[in-house]
């Protein structure tokens, strides 16, 4: 049958919450949000503490100055990223390569499609003089997560979605909720929140199919949504062949970008995006 | 074909048919890369002077014919050409037409 659901929910979910047990996450990110919660943490003390874990500082160093972060070989210490980022975009970053590490080829164009809407989320926000534009920039990157978890965790599940929404011409979170009952938006924010990032970047993460229905960060999930609609627009879909849906109106509300800045977004993304064609996670 | 041009004729877009290193042979950016102004600046801020990239050779009637048809495909469901869907529409099939040369 083709709409059987073949994932039982509860038990998903609780597979899901294991994952949060991945070797180096727990521990770090325990330290990460006990330290963020004392209002007495300088931003010194807390990059000297992060300094104390060799793997987690060569891991960040090696991110913030990856050429797709934009600081290549500029960034030497933890303190310096700390400043530049901001505590939670750098928690977002640490999260995301620590599950992107996992991917099997096969999910590479996910990965691909993941860092193109971190890469347009940043410039759309600086286009809206928006401020925390890295924050925007990690949303978008972990904007599927759950697609992610899903390739990781479920992958013959992930399958059958995925044919699903290709032979009834569906998007994927509708095929998605067909046959497992929830859809990759739901996953993200079920790890999000365990994970105990923060809402400014769980719910840009969580609404991005549904953005009428959050009352909070609209103008978050507006910019995400925007960058997957332009990075797809772009042939950078995982899924290039499921044809763009509509967006909510509530986007361009919050989003109202014209003809000639969608040109200028366009032009800026295309280089970065044509180079990271050659590109597979470290 | 590889070109050797000099950074300051380097444009964004261009894309790295050599690693381009410092003067210490320290990896700056690796083959493979397509330029970014960012990028460009940086190169012209270290004093990089030369760079290889790949002959950007002209897109085919064929190849612009099949993109077209992809973009196209992909906006099906878009109808109004004032809603971010059709303005997303615009924007590609001209920039598209521009790569024609």
């Amino acid at each position: 049958m083709e709409n059987e659901v073949i994932l039982d929910k509860a038990s998903f979910r609780k597979k899901v919450e294991q994952l949060s047990n991945l070797p180096t996450l727990p521990n770090l990110l325990d330290k990460f949000t006990r330290m963020l919660k004392d209002p007495n943490t300088s931003m010194a003390a807390f990059g000297k503490e992060l300094s104390k874990d060799q793997t987690l500082t060569s891991k960040i160093l090696k991110l913030v100055n990856s050429a797709f972060y934009g600081f290549p070989g500029r960034i030497s210490t933890v303190t310096h990223a700390l400043v530049l980022l901001g505590y939670d975009a750098l928690k977002g970053l640490i999260i995301s390569s620590n599950i992107f590490e996992n991917l099997s080829p096969g999910a590479y164009p996910l990965w691909r499609h993941s860092i193109a809407v971190s890469l347009a989320s940043r410039a759309i926000a600086r286009e809206l003089s928006l401020p925390d534009i890295e924050e925007f920039a990690v949303a978008g990157l972990l904007h599927d997560i759950g697609k992610v978890i899903l390739h990781i965790e479920a992958p013959e599940e992930y399958m059958a979605v995925t044919k699903h929404a290709h032979k009834a011409n569906l998007p994927i979170c509708q095929a998605e909720s067909e046959i497992l009952g929830f859809d990759h938006a739901n996953i993200g924010l079920w790890v999000c929140e365990e994970w105990k990032l923060p809402k400014k970047l769980t719910i840009p993460i969580g609404y991005h199919h549904i953005p009428g229905k959050s009352k909070e960060y609209q103008i978050r999930i507006a910019v995400v949504t925007t960058a997957d609609i332009l990075v797809r627009g772009m042939g950078g879909g995982d899924e290039d062949d499921i044809p763009l849906e509509a967006p909510d109106p509530i986007i361009e509300e919050q989003v109202p970008l014209t003809l000639e800045q969608i040109r200028k977004l366009v032009e800026e993304i295309e280089p970065e995006f044509e180079s990271l064609k050659h590109l597979a996670p470290e | 074909m590889k070109e050797n041009i000099p950074v300051k004729d380097a444009k964004p877009g261009m894309v790295l048919d050599k690693t381009v290193t410092n003067d210490k042979g320290m990896a700056l950016c690796a083959e493979g890369t397509a330029l970014t102004k960012d990028l460009i600046d940086r190169f012209t801020q270290m004093e990089i002077d030369i760079i290889f990239t790949e002959n950007n050779k002209e897109m085919s009637q064929e190849e612009y014919l099949a993109l077209k048809e992809k973009i196209v495909k992909r906006f099906a469901a878009s109808t109004d050409p004032n809603s971010l869907l059709g303005k997303l529409k615009t924007v590609l099939l001209k920039h598209l037409e521009s790569q024609k040369g």
